[in-house]
């Protein structure tokens, strides 16, 4: 370690961050550089920044987070100053609210917050980079702005480029890594990226105990899944992240290396059983004459009485609708939904025909009187609450999104099940890291109790309650955590299955239609507009992380709902121009290619084929050899049968760990595998094994990849 | 509506209270009105400090509206909030006009009230727009009735144009930290047309002019 390095380093557990004049540039003179530093344009030596957004207090006076200080974050000063004392309100980091904070919040009232080096980088979310080794010490004094550990990480992958700065979240705060040599990076362009963290050291002993015993036994052979796809079956090696340090080489002074938790670049085993935590279709819950409510008594539990139990039809309706306390707002709420079904409209510049059929099964609906629809007897009964937290996305470099919750209801046809699902697709709400790993416990925690059972049903509905209730999501039309409404029948014409969506509109705060996602209009199928989508995107679609727009070659492209039949697919002509030569490093696939890398004709049949699955329709049908629903709703008075897709093979009620088998229905040759429950709950495993607290810890970063879209 | 005070040829109106009725000064100056008691201000404020209460929409609104003025009128017309039952910690407004009939002279933001920020902002005659009025209050507890901005016309032609109100998308109407429901009022001037002389006061004039002239010519 040369001399300057230790200086540094010395410098900084001594209290004061140490910056080597021919390195530094610090605009605002407050000892730490503007390269990393959290407000740029006023001295903050402490960096304070409480709400962790990274931008200094002293820069930010955005207090609700919205990019600008106005009236909303003067009453929440306000509160502070006069109530709770929020320190993320002493902007001046001086320890008490006065008139100092008043006049600084003055000055950057009507301004967006900061400047800051210290922000989120949208291409690093966008492309998460790897972490190929990686350590973290624990300071022996406190850094000056609190941090109690460094971390050093060397990264790789396309986005990193020669990124001098990389920032991200680490304990839900936005921290800077440098590789400009600012301590307690030691040495400028080594390819090792430092910066200063907090460190939770008790959490990450409680991380590394959870994920120890949670492995415990688990030696079996455990499906590795690429996206959807199974891939390979490997024994569970849980390892170690190799360590940025050469063999030999030290850590700064005045800070002691600790052991991350396990890492893994393998999916986790489940553990849990799935039919309590993923796919839940027992009727012992979904038809609990407390909870639910069905008309008919369709399992004969006597779910009869309260039609406004808070799992019934109505009541998930009622809660979404704009004014859940008023009968008369929830009626015609309700009515305006189904009436949606009884015109012609247009979505995307595409008709989406009307189905008047539905009136049949409302009797004494006519569709035009609100009041003429018996919401108390709604036709609906529920079949399933699936667990969809795989569709979240927690990435350290931001960008989180959080996953669903959903209740699949099926239709009753004069008290017989009837082929048309409703699905009520909720956004969980926190997307935070520390919020999915909490939500993730709670759902693998399900597993201790008994279906049905009242503890059982108790934390099942909590767990929904969070994203049922009204004002789930005051942030979201009407509060509700709502995020679309999924149709998919048959029923209503008897003639071809058909699948729409329904989003809250923020005008008429009502169910109106909106487009099917990732899926074009059904007539742009086999056509040379889709021919050169899939050609151009050809990359992307094998990652799976392509996005059909709304509009394609100055054209309307995006489907305003799907009709498909039993050997839908999505097809491709044969390529007029080049394919990839060879496939993507973000591509895992199929085992069953003749050679590496693939035929033209193999790389031709996966793109298509990945292109076909992320459809409505064809994933709902040949491309999984699925009869037309994944969680049927007309099995009478058991639990659903779900599809080999769902449950692996045979396809049936019970969730397993065979391997579902299909052959490509273009007839490649080629055959694909599928048990995405399976893949759902290592995915639910590696969310709840996460410690937030490291960047990459435990096999999340890597299992919970790239699910792009709403599924 | 009456005029109150009238200072040729600068129009002043009276401002409704409470109930339509109109609230006479009798110093002929305005003042911040809509001010509760210290004890209603206390518990409204620990109330909202407590957490959310139900909110009844207040308004926003120009007074008095209709206005009637004539042709070459020098005016004013307050900007008004009514009927909040939350505390307003602030917001922005912008109003738009007919430029072809008035012309906007100035805004005055009540700073009495608006003690963070009053922004009176900016005045456009040309395309009939004033964008960006701001005003915040800190110390101020601001709630039910109270004043915005005194804002000076001059009427240029006859005609009937409409003061329509907007909301700042920078600056929300909010308190407490929440976004506030507010009803935005638009506001009506009635422009006459400058009246001819009256025939009686032309003959009169007519008379005693002639009447001044035969004292000279006698003289």
């Amino acid at each position: 370690m040369s001399r300057i390095i230790r200086d540094l380093c010395t410098g900084l557990v001594a209290g004061a961050l140490v910056i080597p004049p021919a390195l530094a540039v610090d605009a605002d003179t407050d000892g730490v550089d503007d390269a990393i530093d959290n407000c740029t344009a006023v001295s903050n030596p402490a960096q304070r920044d409480t709400d962790g957004d990274g931008i200094g207090n002293r820069c930010d006076q955005d207090l609700n987070d919205d990019g600008l200080v106005n009236s909303l974050d003067l009453g929440l000063f306000k509160r502070a100053f006069f109530g709770d004392h929020d320190p993320a309100a002493d902007f001046n980091s001086d320890g008490v609210l006065d008139m100092a904070d008043v006049a600084i919040l003055r000055s950057g009232f009507l301004r967006e917050p900061g400047p800051t080096a210290v922000a989120l980088d949208p291409a690093l979310a966008a492309d998460p980079p790897e972490v190929q080794a990686m350590d973290v010490a624990v300071l022996d004094t406190l850094a000056p702005g609190g941090e109690n550990g460094a971390l050093f990480a060397r990264f790789s992958g396309d986005a990193v480029g020669d990124r001098e700065i990389i920032t991200l979240i680490q304990n839900d705060r936005v921290v800077a890594l440098n590789d400009l040599g600012i301590a307690p990076d030691q040495q400028a362009g080594d390819g090792i990226h430092s910066g200063l963290v907090s460190l939770d050291l008790d959490a990450l002993s409680a991380a590394e105990a959870d994920l120890s015993n949670r492995l415990q036994g688990t030696d079996a052979q455990v499906l590795q899944f690429s996206n959807r796809h199974i891939v390979s079956e490997l024994p569970f090696q849980p390892g170690r992240r190799p360590s940025v340090f050469e063999p030999g080489q030290e850590p700064p002074d005045g800070m002691s290396l600790i052991q991350l938790p396990f890492l893994t670049s393998s999916h986790l085993p489940v553990t849990f059983d799935k039919s309590k935590t993923l796919m839940i279709t027992h009727a012992d819950v979904v038809a609990d004459p407390d909870l639910t409510y069905d008309p008919c008594n369709t399992n004969s539990t006597g779910n009869t009485t309260d039609p406004d139990a808070p799992w019934s039809f109505k009541t998930l309706m009622a809660n979404m609708s704009p004014n859940p306390s008023d009968p008369a707002v929830v009626q015609d709420f309700i009515h305006n939904w189904l009436a949606n079904w009884l015109t012609t409209q247009t979505v995307n510049g595409f008709p989406v025909p009307d189905r008047p059929t539905i009136l049949g099964f409302f009797p004494g609906w006519d569709g035009v009187d609100p009041t003429t629809l018996d919401v108390d007897n709604l036709p609906f009964r529920l079949i399933a609450i699936v667990n969809r937290m795989d569709l979240g996305k927690s990435s350290p470099y931001g960008a989180s999104t959080a996953g669903e919750t959903r209740f699949v209801f099926g239709l009753l046809n004069a008290c017989s099940p009837s082929p048309m699902t409703v699905i009520f697709e909720y956004g969980d709400v926190d997307a935070s890291c520390a919020g999915q790993k909490a939500r993730a416990d709670d759902w693998i925690a399900l597993d201790a109790e008994a279906l049905g059972s009242p503890a059982y049903l108790s934390a099942l509905k909590a767990l929904t309650d969070t994203v049922t209730l009204p004002n789930a999501a005051p942030g979201k039309v009407n509060g509700s955590a709502l995020n679309q409404l999924r149709t998919n029948e048959v029923a209503l014409t008897g003639t071809g299955w058909d699948m729409r969506e329904f989003v809250l509109d923020g005008g008429t705060q009502q169910l109106q239609y909106a487009t099917v996602k990732q899926t074009p209009d059904a007539n742009l199928n086999g056509t040379a507009v889709t021919d050169d989508f899939m050609e151009s995107h050809a990359n992307a679609i094998l990652c799976e992380k392509h996005t059909v727009p709304l509009s394609y070659l100055s054209a309307a492209y995006l489907g305003g709902s799907i009709e498909y039949g039993i050997s839908s697919i999505w097809d491709w002509a044969l390529p007029s121009g080049s394919l990839p030569g060879s496939l993507p490093s973000c591509h895992q696939g199929n085992a069953s290619f003749s050679g590496s890398p693939p035929t033209p004709a193999e790389m031709q049949s996966e793109v298509r084929h990945k292109f076909s699955l992320n459809t409505c329709d064809a994933c709902h049908a040949a491309e999984t050899a699925t009869g037309f629903t994944h969680v049927d709703p007309t099995t009478p008075t058991a639990p659903a049968n779900l599809s080999g897709f769902l449950v692996g093979s045979p396809p049936g009620p019970i969730p397993n760990t065979t391997p579902f088998s299909v052959n490509d229905p273009a007839g490649s040759g080629l055959t694909r595998e599928f048990n995405d429950l399976e893949r759902r709950g290592s995915i639910l495993a590696s969310i709840a094994s996460q410690s937030c607290l490291v960047v990459g810890v435990g096999s999340f970063a890597t299992a919970q990849s790239a699910l792009t879209i709403v599924h | 509506m009456r005029k109150l005070i009238t200072r040729n040829p600068v129009v002043q109106y009276a401002v409704s209270g409470p109930g339509g009725q109109p609230q006479a000064d009798p110093a002929g100056n305005r003042r911040p009105r809509g001010v509760p008691s210290a004890l209603a201000v206390g518990l409204t404020f620990v109330f909202a400090l407590l957490g959310p209460v139900p909110v009844q929409a207040g308004s926003v609104l120009f007074q008095p509206t209709p206005a009637s003025v004539q042709a070459g009128d020098l005016f004013s017309l307050d900007l008004v909030g009514q009927g909040f039952s939350e505390i307003v910690d602030g917001g922005g407004l912008s109003f738009s006009f007919d430029a072809a009939l008035l012309q906007v002279t100035g805004v005055t933001v009540d700073t009495t009230t608006w003690d963070f920020l009053a922004d009176n902002g900016t005045i456009d005659n040309a395309t009939g727009l004033v964008s960006e009025i701001q005003f915040n209050a800190f110390l101020t507890t601001v709630t039910n009735d109270f004043p915005i901005a005194t804002v000076d016309f001059e009427a240029l032609a006859p005609g009937v144009t409409t003061l329509g109100l907007s909301a700042s998308t920078l600056n929300p109407f909010a308190g407490n930290g929440e976004a506030i429901t507010v009803s935005l009022v638009d506001g009506s001037v009635d422009i006459a047309a400058t009246p001819a002389p009256a025939v009686p006061l032309l003959l009169l004039t007519g008379l005693a002019s002639a009447a001044h002239l035969r004292r000279r010519t006698a003289a």
